[in-house]
């Protein structure tokens, strides 16, 4: 099993708690009022912040697999991907 | 309560569909969230943009999805994307809302008309044929039940596409698959399910630096609407999955171009 394997074993645990965490959050946020109801919130944003994460690690898995492959166009391909993703994520928050 | 009941279920159609035919489901949950339920369209496109996410998540981490996708032609076209979605960001500020409803109508109507115009083509290799090129591969397929080769021509041409995908991704909060996918299968010769499964791969990043933007600017204000979407989306990508592998290409092709038409008809026409 290559590390870019087992990384995405890893995401497809986050997938799952990412699906836990939003419909924990949605019933929470149907159910519970008053001073808990900002748990609800945070569940789902939670779960949001995995789910729009997965994707850069993804791309991650494929820089490892490509760099030892060896692929090394992809390699910088996936690299370039990652510095972009990353430079907008950084100058936006 | 209701309004969250019809964003899971629109979720489960858009992700269903969407898995099906490669394209991220958000050009199906746009018009279903902003129509359907009046959320206003920057709010609806922040919405359908995550779940976008969530469909090019599911696929790139299936079994199914892995097997069918083409991850070398996914690095490059990611690359192009994702610098169209920057360069899109730029000019969001300078387009007007009705302006953001003509480009998504065109886009669909261009994109229905190639897949019209191509119904027939299967973009495989004659068997026996074992030189597949830098970015080609093969792939076991459900019509004829053997193992298929495909070569991927025009490669500078599926570059550009998908940049300008990128940029539509970023102004019509779609992932950009309503151009990639017809791309890769009319003009590139990539078979329609590695295309469907490629594009969904790379919308996930795509679709990642508008996300960020939307939330920046605000419009990711609706917690549960979202996470409802999301999990509808993330059902109906299974189901979608499941689907596509028992239905003949011709018949996606024909079921996508109709949807597309239908969608670009609902925005053209005032109201």
């Amino acid at each position: 099993m290559t590390l870019g394997d087992r990384l995405r074993s890893w995401l497809r645990i986050a997938l799952a708690a990412t699906s836990a965490c939003l419909a924990m959050g949605l019933v929470a946020s149907l159910l519970i009022t008053g001073p808990a109801a900002p748990v609800a919130d945070a569940l789902i944003w939670t779960g949001l912040g995995l789910l729009v994460s997965i994707p850069v690690l993804n791309v991650v898995a494929v820089y490892f697999d490509e760099w030892v492959q060896p692929r090394r166009t992809f390699a910088w391909a996936a690299l370039v991907v990652l510095v972009l993703v990353v430079w907008t994520i950084a100058r936006r928050v | 309560m209701l309004n969250v009941a019809f964003a899971a279920l629109a979720g489960v159609g858009a992700g269903s569909l969407g898995s099906m035919l490669g394209l991220g489901g958000g050009i199906f949950l746009v018009p279903l969230l902003d129509l359907g339920l009046g959320l206003p369209i920057e709010n609806a496109k922040a919405i359908s943009l995550v779940t976008v996410i969530a469909t090019s998540n599911f696929v790139a981490l299936s079994s199914a999805g892995r097997k069918a996708a083409n991850p070398k032609l996914a690095v490059l076209l990611q690359a192009l994307a994702v610098a169209g979605a920057l360069a899109g960001l730029q000019v969001l500020d300078y387009v007007d809302a009705r302006t953001h409803e003509l480009i998504f109508a065109g886009t669909a109507l261009l994109v229905a008309t190639v897949m019209v115009s191509r119904l027939n083509a299967r973009n495989v290799l004659p068997i026996g044929v074992t030189d597949v090129g830098l970015l080609g591969g093969r792939i076991d397929d459900p019509d004829t039940g053997a193992e298929v080769a495909y070569r991927v021509k025009r490669v500078p041409l599926v570059l550009v596409v998908t940049f300008g995908a990128g940029v539509i991704s970023s102004l019509a909060g779609v992932g950009g698959g309503v151009l990639v996918v017809p791309a890769l299968n009319s003009w590139c010769g990539v078979p329609m399910r590695v295309a469907a499964a490629t594009s969904a791969v790379v919308l996930g990043v795509t679709a990642l630096p508008a996300v960020v933007d939307y939330y920046s600017r605000g419009f990711l204000t609706m917690p549960e609407m979202a996470a409802a979407s999301v999990l509808g989306v993330l059902a109906g990508s299974r189901a979608g999955f499941l689907i596509s592998a028992r239905v003949r290409v011709r018949s996606l092709k024909i079921l996508m171009a109709v949807i597309l038409a239908v969608v670009a008809a609902k925005y053209l026409l005032p109201h």
